[in-house]
């Protein structure tokens, strides 16, 4: 090996010249703006961004990068436990009529977009916000020509908006003077939304990013021209930062909004938060005005492995941790080991709302129509081998509802068909199946999960491992693994006997994971099971329309007990976020929803550098 | 053939086969790299026997068996086998004993395990069957149309030949990578993607080379006289004209054994390819995320298989190519 | 050599064809819809088929009347849409469906008013029963006798109007009936024309160079092309031009020891470099070269310094195999008449080597170099994808793992055209240097 090395060294110097001089001959290459040496520059990761149209994103990945350039009437307190709304835009939180049906929300003055030559009233200056931009905003949701993917947030709620999605059917352009009744602006500072039923999640809705203020005249200008839709990449908002360059598949790059500096617009970094937060440091900068970073770049890394190595060599400010690091990185007690912790590397690990299962289609003629059999495989499934095999990264499962949203079950009330063996055997049996054996065939029972976004590794040996689970009972279970186009498709088709997913919360309530089991919104909506059940709908059109009181926990309560009783899924875990940052990113804290937070962050670029330096 | 040979000698003349595989055993390095291939062929036939003996059991095989308790061990021979032995049989064992059980410690995971506990020398070895398999498979659907096409175009001449002249410059002329990977994506994911996409896209080289060789048969003399013997154009395709340029079927096939290897690594690479079984590539992706802290042994094992097999198969080809058709010859020897 | 030039443009013309085809099959198979992936995690039937509508996905394929809807949907695998679930007095089997009582056919919505569908439905029944529907023109019936051995039915309706949507409904002709059992039961929809297919609209779209846009980023697929081709001519550029420089000497070198143990050592080593994975290639380096020993950036295209450590493993994976072909092209050479002629007068080899060989091996090689110019567009797959350089193969990658159908085809198909007018240069260069093929 070391005279191979030595070899291997010697033609790298050589070519290393040969490749210069190929390059001053060949091409005169720019090299892409990074930032300077004193600049605050932020290096992240991303999934690929699909869109920094509002309406239009999606995903975690867009929601987030659309959160740093556009803003929304609240956000989530950032360091405060349980989530709580704070005004962002508004001046306060709304006022609701007494039937819940009304509200009206005042407006905070001298906000500007940023400068962009789409203002063209005003010479490419940003102008005011308004309450019609939000107006306008909502309304682009609903309009079908935008294939929106928030309208199910917006559907049915809302006075006259359904009635105007009706309206932008068809060829004709959408008309955007239409009115809508139940969206007003009665003067430019106050936003008035009226609803149809009580819609108690609404609040949460408007710190989604479905809800940001997207000014017209960008949408307007960037879309009209030549029939494209450019305004996907010409975002113009009101946020902390904009964009800068986006190279699609690799880079994005973002700087500090100079307009805030321009109008004298001041936020300040919370000085409130939950006990501990002081003695973490995340008090030290409360009052200072924010954003700190001047830049932020972050580019698109698919593959885990090198994702590694770049946080390891310090070009990363933070990693998560994949299944296969983990034992190197983490130790027993799910700490960071001593080797990292000593170099000032932290590892947060968190719960998140988030449930993974393995879902029953109740279509399927085997699975579907035979209750025994989901409760056999329930009982089988041993969550805690699980859990082990994720390196305790997941708490294991008791019900659908994850730990942190009403209704959930605590941590000492078991699910009725938790792992036990000797159960699973006597419901398989029940179920027709004695010792996972079909009679009429003599033959083992074989069941098939869909499995979508398959290539790394872990998904792969994770599949194997439930296999093994069920394999114990006598059940052989086929793992089919697609591309995620595909495994969508099949879902909506309804094609899947059995697939696997997880549904991450898109605001803190348990009515969001109930929706889930709600008959009219089986595949192609959100109940990929397919599940129906009278009962439990007529609980959920009860609850949806309650907001929070122990009568709405009961009804939330009773609905899960139904879904773990009748097993549409096999609920596997709740997955904690674990993620290392380095130490030279400050004021990080863990957030469900950390949609524009990273206003909040810092980093110490000297620390970084000396990281850069070191030996490997 | 012997021009002087006294009459009524027997002459033992040899075929243009036989003279190639003796040409062919008297370079040592060629008997070593069809020993290997040999080798390689033995491995993928066991693995074969063994994915075979525990599907029909419906049992899950030992390479794909995770045991976490021995996760991460290296080769047997770097992990102190005899010490362990003494360990655990205590200072009073015999010697013998000693040995023995030293031995099994050795033999016990000789290339190591990897993150699962699962055996890298058995996985290597199902690498090795699916290997083999995408070799022989892709071969199967590529080299019949390919031969069957050549061979209608070279001799019908006419319209048919510009069709099938069509057929393969339109398929030779699409980036070939990327439409074996677009394939696969259709024909969903697994192996059959990896078949299809390759065997579909690589037949058009032999395609012409057979075409352009029946085109010079097609009017000799052997052939008219088969005609005039009344044997129809199948017959004589296939019986007379194909026998003379069967090794070009040959040589085709043994040069494109080692790059569909090589693409079936990348595939499984990038998660195309066979899903659930450990593959050569599978294992390579595996590997990568671990070399980190020090796991060594998967990386270099499965570096190692490829590296020699395919090095195996390019001089066998090499050798092959110039034994029987030494006008194809990149020779190492002019 | 005009009329040569000109024969050879024509046949150009059936291979592109040919090509089109081959990939409009390939990705609209594959792809079929994507407005699944596009819409997110909370959608409806309606919604899809809105998508489809506005991108042309809701078309025939080639040719045809008619096209399937996804107001319901009928597949092998699920041949009644799970709608009749909810449906009271339905009964579904695994290959067919049992109404014991009147019911109405579940649509997932109501279709647009104004289009022209078509039922069929295969049934089989003792007893009598009646179609019901209700459409632009009004309320109509239609009876369905007896058939104990099955019989099939298709009728046309119009949606919309005061009329209604052109739902269905079952109804027996009195309490009594024995039950129905439908065994295939279809909506489709009529094309205003038959040439209105997805074919059709894609080479329509080709014309006026349109290749769509990004289904994953919502970009044109120009202008991704566009920005794409910069980094991969980048990446590739160096690594083809120093392994045509570096693997033309060697090959001299061996020409010049021809047989001796340099050439012999050279062919050695060149075998083994190709037996090694271009993949370990990319691994070692990647973890040796950049992570371990920080030579190069280990990832990201941000300045030069970035694309040393792809052009040294470019050019290394790929010495092996060029070195072996220009070696047999030299030596090729050497033994011809003429360089035998040339070394019996007494030239010296040098000159030998450099004037006449090197000279007239250059016509192999140009065709070659010529050949291989459009795949140094493509960029490499592998490379890019690993090094994170954001080229048209990192774009090819990340297209066809989203299935981004558009992407893919325009790749594929500017790829095929470059390809194809290389041939034709190189042809053409070739008969200009060589007057016996213009006369084939």
């Amino acid at each position: 090996m070391g005279a191979a090395v030595g070899w291997i060294r010697q033609a790298g110097a050589g070519l290393l010249t040969v490749g210069a001089a190929l390059l001053v001959s060949s091409c005169g290459e720019k090299p892409l703006p990074a930032g300077t040496s004193t600049e605050r520059v932020l290096f992240g990761e991303t999934e690929r961004i699909r869109s920094f149209d509002p309406a239009k994103a999606g995903d975690v990945a867009s929601a987030l990068a659309i959160a740093r350039i556009y803003e929304t009437l609240y956000q989530y307190a950032y360091l405060e436990r349980p989530y709580r709304l704070e005004p962002l835009l508004a001046v306060a939180m709304p006022t609701v009529s007494e039937d819940g049906l009304t509200y009206t929300i005042p407006l905070r003055r001298g906000i500007f977009f940023s400068d962009d030559p789409c203002f063209t009233r005003t010479g490419g200056k940003g102008r005011e916000l308004t309450a019609e931009d939000f107006v306008y905003s909502i309304k682009r949701i609903a309009d079908v020509k935008n294939e929106s993917s928030g309208w199910w947030a917006f559907q049915g709620r809302i006075v006259g908006l359904d009635e105007f999605r009706e309206s932008t059917l068809g060829e004709a352009p959408s008309d955007y003077d239409r009115p809508v009744e139940g969206l007003r602006a009665p003067d430019p500072w106050t936003l008035q939304i009226r609803l149809k039923e009580p819609y108690p999640q609404l609040l949460w809705i408007l710190a989604m990013h479905y809800a940001a203020a997207v000014p017209r005249e960008a949408v307007e200008y960037y879309n009209g021209r030549d029939g494209r839709a450019r305004f996907s990449h010409h975002p113009v908002g009101t946020g902390p930062f904009r964009l800068v360059q986006w190279v699609r598949n690799y880079r994005i790059e973002y700087e500090r909004n100079p307009m805030w500096q321009e109008t004298g617009r001041v936020e300040r970094y919370p000085d409130r938060g939950e006990p501990g937060d002081a003695e973490a440091g995340l008090l030290q900068a409360a009052g200072r005005p924010i954003p700190f970073l001047d830049r932020i770049v972050q580019y698109v890394i698919g593959d885990s492995s090198t994702q590694w190595l770049l946080f390891l060599r310090g070009r990363l400010e933070q990693s998560g941790i994949g299944r296969d690091n983990w034992d190197a990185v983490i130790g027993p007690e799910r700490t960071l080991t001593p080797g990292l912790r000593a170099k000032g590397v932290r590892l947060h690990a968190t719960p998140t709302l988030m449930t993974t299962y393995i879902g029953f289609n109740m279509d399927d003629p085997v699975v579907g129509s035979n209750k025994k059999l989901r409760q056999a495989l329930h009982c089988a499934f041993d969550g805690k081998a699980w859990s082990a095999f994720y390196n305790d990264r997941m708490i294991p499962a008791n019900g659908p509802l994850p730990p942190g949203v009403a209704g959930a079950r605590g941590p000492d009330e078991p699910n009725p068909y938790g792992f036990d063996l000797e159960k699973a055997r006597r419901l398989l049996a029940e179920a027709g199946y004695p010792n996972g054996v079909d009679p009429a065939t003599g033959r083992r029972l074989i069941l098939t999960v869909e499995l979508g976004a398959a290539n790394d590794p872990t998904t792969r040996a994770s599949a194997e491992l439930f296999a093994d689970f069920m394999d114990r009972i006598g059940v052989r279970i086929e793992n089919s693994y697609n591309n995620w186009p595909t495994f969508l498709d099949k879902m909506d088709r309804r094609q899947c006997q059995m697939y696997r997913l997880g549904w991450v919360a898109d605001y803190p309530d348990a009515e969001n994971f109930l929706q889930l089991f709600y008959g009219p919104n089986s595949s192609p909506g959100p109940n990929h099971s397919n599940y129906t059940n009278p009962e439990f709908d007529r609980l959920y059109e009860q609850a949806r329309t309650m907001s929070d009181s122990p009568e709405r926990t009961a009804l939330y309560r009773a609905m899960a007990d139904l879904v773990i009783e009748e097993c549409p899924w096999i609920c596997l875990a709740y997955p904690l976020a674990f993620g290392l940052q380095h130490g030279w990113l400050l004021h990080y804290k863990p957030h469900d929803f950390p949609y524009g937070m990273s206003k909040y962050y810092d980093v110490d670029i000297e620390a970084r550098a000396a990281w850069q330096a070191r030996e490997w | 053939m012997i021009p002087d040979a006294p009459y009524g000698t027997l002459i033992r003349t040899r075929s243009l086969w036989g003279n190639a595989v003796r040409r062919l055993w008297r370079r040592l390095d060629l008997r070593v790299c069809l020993l290997v291939i040999a080798l390689f062929t033995a491995a993928a036939l066991w693995g074969e026997v063994v994915y075979w003996r525990y599907r029909l059991r419906d049992q899950t095989p030992p390479y794909n068996r995770v045991d976490m308790s021995r996760a991460y061990r290296p080769p047997s021979p770097w992990s102190r086998p005899f010490a362990r032995a003494v360990e655990a049989l205590g200072p009073r064992a015999s010697r013998f004993a000693i040995l023995r059980k030293g031995i099994a410690n050795l033999f016990e995971h000789p290339l190591g395990t990897d993150n699962l506990g699962r055996d890298v020398a058995q996985r290597l070895i199902q690498g090795a069957r699916i290997a083999f398999q995408v070799g022989i498979i892709t071969s199967l659907i590529a080299i019949p149309i390919g031969v069957i096409l050549g061979l209608i175009a070279g001799y019908f001449g006419g319209w048919v030949d510009d069709l099938i002249v069509w057929i393969y410059s339109t398929v030779a002329s699409m980036p070939g990578l990327l439409f074996i990977l677009a394939i696969a994506m259709v024909a969903g994911k697994g192996l059959k993607g990896v078949y299809l996409g390759i065997g579909l896209m690589t037949w058009t080289g032999l395609c012409r080379l057979i075409r352009a060789e029946v085109i010079k048969h097609r009017d000799r003399p052997y052939v008219t006289a088969a005609r005039t013997l009344g044997a129809g154009p199948v017959r004589i395709m296939f019986r007379h004209i194909l026998p003379n340029v069967f090794h070009l079927v040959i040589i085709s096939f043994s040069l494109r054994f080692p790059s569909a290897i090589g693409t079936e690594v990348f595939m499984s690479f990038l998660g195309i390819g066979v899903q659930g079984e450990p593959s050569w590539g599978i294992m390579i992706s595996n590997a990568r995320l671990r070399l980190w802290h020090g796991m060594w042994w998967e990386m270099t094992a499965v570096t190692v298989a490829v590296f020699v097999v395919v090095l195996a198969f390019n001089l066998a080809g090499d050798g092959l190519r110039d034994a029987l058709d030494p006008r194809l010859r990149t020779g190492d020897t002019p | 050599m005009i009329l040569y030039s000109l024969r050879r443009l024509l046949q150009l013309i059936p291979i592109l064809f040919g090509v089109l085809v081959v990939t409009f099959i390939l990705f609209n198979v594959a792809g079929g819809s994507p407005a699944a992936l596009m819409l997110g995690k909370n959608v409806s039937a309606r919604q899809l088929e809105e998508f489809d509508e506005q991108r042309g996905f809701n078309k025939p394929l080639f040719f045809g009347y008619w096209t399937a809807t996804r107001a319901y949907e009928s597949h092998r695998e699920v041949p009644f849409p799970p709608g009749w679930r909810q449906v009271e007095g339905a009964r579904l089997e695994r290959d067919r469906l049992i109404l014991e009582r009147a019911a109405e056919v579940p649509l997932a919505f109501a279709p647009r008013a104004g289009l022209l569908f078509r039922w069929t439905v295969r049934y089989r029944t003792a007893g009598v029963y009646q179609l019901e529907w209700s459409d632009a023109e009004g309320e109509n019936r239609l009876d369905l006798p007896p058939a104990p051995r099955g019989r099939t039915v298709s009728l046309l309706v119009r949606s919309g109007g005061e009329g209604g949507d052109g739902r269905l409904r079952f109804a027996p002709r009195s309490e009594r009936e024995p039950p129905l059992e439908i065994l295939r039961l279809t909506l489709e929809r009529r094309m205003e024309s038959p040439w209105d297919s997805q074919f059709a609209y894609f080479l329509r779209r080709l014309l006026r160079l349109d290749f769509g846009e990004s289904l994953a980023t919502g970009q044109p697929v120009l202008q991704m092309m566009r920005e794409g081709i910069g980094p991969s001519l980048l990446l590739m550029i160096p690594i083809f031009f120093g392994e045509l420089v570096l693997a033309i000497t060697l090959a001299l070198f061996c020409a010049w020891f021809r047989d001796r143990w340099p050439d012999r050592l050279i062919v050695t080593v060149s075998v083994l470099l190709m037996s090694v994975n271009y993949l370990v290639w990319i691994v070692m380096g990647q973890y040796w070269l950049a992570f371990r020993w920080n030579w190069f950036p280990l990832w990201g295209f941000e300045s030069w310094r970035y694309l040393l450590l792809p052009w040294l493993i470019g050019l290394f994976s790929g010495l092996g195999g060029s070195v072996r072909f220009y070696r047999t092209v030299m030596l090729d050479e050497m033994y011809r008449d003429y360089v035998r002629t040339a070394f019996a007068k007494g030239v010296p080899l040098r000159v030998v080597l450099f004037r006449h060989v090197l000279r007239n091996a250059m016509i192999p090689i140009l065709t070659q170099s010529v050949m291989a110019l459009p795949f140094l567009y493509t960029g490499s797959l592998l490379l890019e994808s690993f090094f994170g350089i954001p080229g048209l193969g990192y774009l090819s990658v990340n297209a066809l793992n989203s299935l981004d159908v558009d992407v893919v085809r325009a790749v594929v198909v500017i790829g095929t055209v470059l390809y194809v007018v290389a041939n034709l240069v190189s042809d053409i260069c070739y008969a200009l240097v060589d007057p016996r093929v213009r006369l084939k």
